[in-house]
């Protein structure tokens, strides 16, 4: 049988089930409020010109020591997440000194199944029990990358740490997944950007519904080891042809994970409250097709 | 005019019905042709087709929705065109790329009995629709019967391109796991 014959067979349908989505592609479609946009536009530019009126009273006043302490927040702010509740993190968990990476080529032997917990209920107080958190805010994302890999182990863990590695992890996946559809969505993953980030790729299956993942929290625990946790309800495959494979990214602070640091995903419906983790779709991603 | 006085016109053997036909349902023929077709003149043959088409059959076909009619022969006239017209090379058109997609249900391979169960296999088709969520038969008819590009038919269902895709795939896989369980030869 060819997909022509299917089309043949598509033209017997039945009026029925043609008839509602006639309907759909008729009626008007919402028209998209244009002075929103142009509010936007001029809330924005109400917001540097106060901005810059702040800036030039209080330039005066400012003193030589408090420009460190300015960048310090400034860098914390990167993965914090606005829904932090918890205080900041120690200053010296980012501290840690980055690892070099000989840019390995063969980087995708580098990746580890990550190992995986599947939490029932909600934790008592809707925290982890770490002692850090490190929300990540505005700096995740996801793409549904088509296609299957016989012989993985999912979900996979990569840390990325410069943009050699990254174009030999797309190299290595390209002739499994549609990894356009994550290259062509984060066309920032540049060299200058890896000058200042870690990139943390996990591919994983989803074997049923249709929800984008969401990330919750980057935590570290006490072993040094580190827990990532997803507060969605979605299923985890197990690597089957059916399933659909994603990869979500998370943009970390350069050198937050060693190389020889551990990472647990962590599925654990509704674990943090919804105000503190960010959608992931916050950076969306359009697939450009499957294999 | 509505559309039973159109047909009641076709009946009548009155020329009228096709220019009553064209002023109200031409751009809704050419948009399907188009999406077959991918090219202007022939959609517009296509669709002057059509209006023969649905001269010659009515009487005796007394459609009671005579947008799906129409957009029926249309969609089956302009296939037929295709194929004629691309026999040795694929156009890029969406129904082309629909071809790749559906690729997905089917092995591709040729039988005999193909021609055959062409009635039996709609009727197949329309069982599965019917046993899917309402959004993933909307998605599923409007891009591979409608031909509708990917991005339209997720405006029209009101969701991401992202999931209508996502959902696109799991239907097509769904489709063909169906199929093969109703005996198929896939």
């Amino acid at each position: 049988m060819n997909a022509e014959l299917l089309h043949d067979a598509l033209n017997l349908l039945p009026g029925d089930l043609i008839a509602p989505v006639d309907a759909l592609r008729a009626a008007p479609r919402k028209p998209k409020n244009a002075w929103l946009r142009y509010a936007a536009l001029a809330a924005c530019f109400a917001l540097v010109l106060w901005c810059g009126m702040l800036a030039s009273v209080f330039s005066a006043d400012s003193s030589a020591e408090s420009a460190p302490q300015m960048e310090a927040d400034t860098e914390y702010s990167h993965i914090s997440g606005s829904g932090s509740t918890n205080g900041a993190p120690a200053k010296d968990n980012y501290e840690k000194a980055p690892t070099e990476c000989d840019c390995a080529p063969e980087v995708v032997e580098e990746s580890i199944p990550a190992s995986i917990e599947i939490a029932d209920e909600p934790s008592a107080t809707g925290y982890p029990s770490g002692p850090e958190k490190y929300y990540v805010g505005g700096s995740a994302g996801y793409a549904v990358t088509f296609g299957h890999k016989e012989g993985v182990e999912y979900p996979q863990v990569t840390v990325i740490r410069s943009r050699q590695e990254l174009d030999n992890y797309y190299d290595a996946y390209r002739d499994y997944y549609d990894m356009d559809s994550l290259e062509d969505g984060c066309t920032h993953w540049t060299e200058s950007f890896f000058a200042e980030h870690d990139l943390l790729l996990i591919l994983v299956m989803e074997n049923d519904g249709y929800d984008c993942p969401q990330v919750g929290y980057l935590n570290e625990q006490e072993d040094g080891s580190w827990e990532l946790t997803f507060p969605g309800t979605w299923e985890v495959g197990e690597g089957i042809d059916a399933e659909t494979p994603w990869h979500i990214y998370v943009e970390i602070k350069k050198g937050l994970i060693a190389e020889d640091d551990t990472i647990t995903l962590k599925f654990e419906p509704n674990a943090v409250p919804e105000e503190s983790y960010v959608e992931a779709s916050t950076i969306p991603l359009e697939p450009t097709g499957g294999k | 005019m509505d559309d039973e006085q159109i047909v009641s016109l076709y009946w009548a053997r009155s020329e009228q019905a096709i220019r009553e036909t064209e002023t109200k349902y031409d751009r809704y023929l050419t948009k399907i042709a188009y999406n077959i077709l991918s090219d202007y003149e022939d959609s517009r043959e296509s669709v002057n087709d059509t209006y023969l088409a649905a001269w010659n059959s009515m009487p005796p076909h007394r459609p009671s929705v005579l947008s799906t009619y129409l957009g029926k022969l249309t969609r089956r006239l302009s296939i037929d065109l295709f194929r004629h017209k691309n026999r040795d090379k694929r156009k890029a058109s969406e129904y082309a790329l629909s071809l790749s997609e559906l690729g997905d249900s089917v092995s591709g391979g040729n039988t005999t009995e193909d021609a055959v169960n062409v009635k039996l296999l709609a009727d197949a088709i329309g069982i599965f629709l019917r046993l899917q969520p309402e959004e993933a038969r909307n998605l599923f008819i409007g891009r591979y019967y409608f031909l509708d590009p990917l991005k339209e038919v997720a405006a029209y269902c009101g969701m991401t391109e992202s999931k209508a895709k996502t959902v696109l795939y799991r239907t097509r896989l769904a489709l063909k796991d169906y199929l093969i369980k109703e005996g198929f030869d896939l």
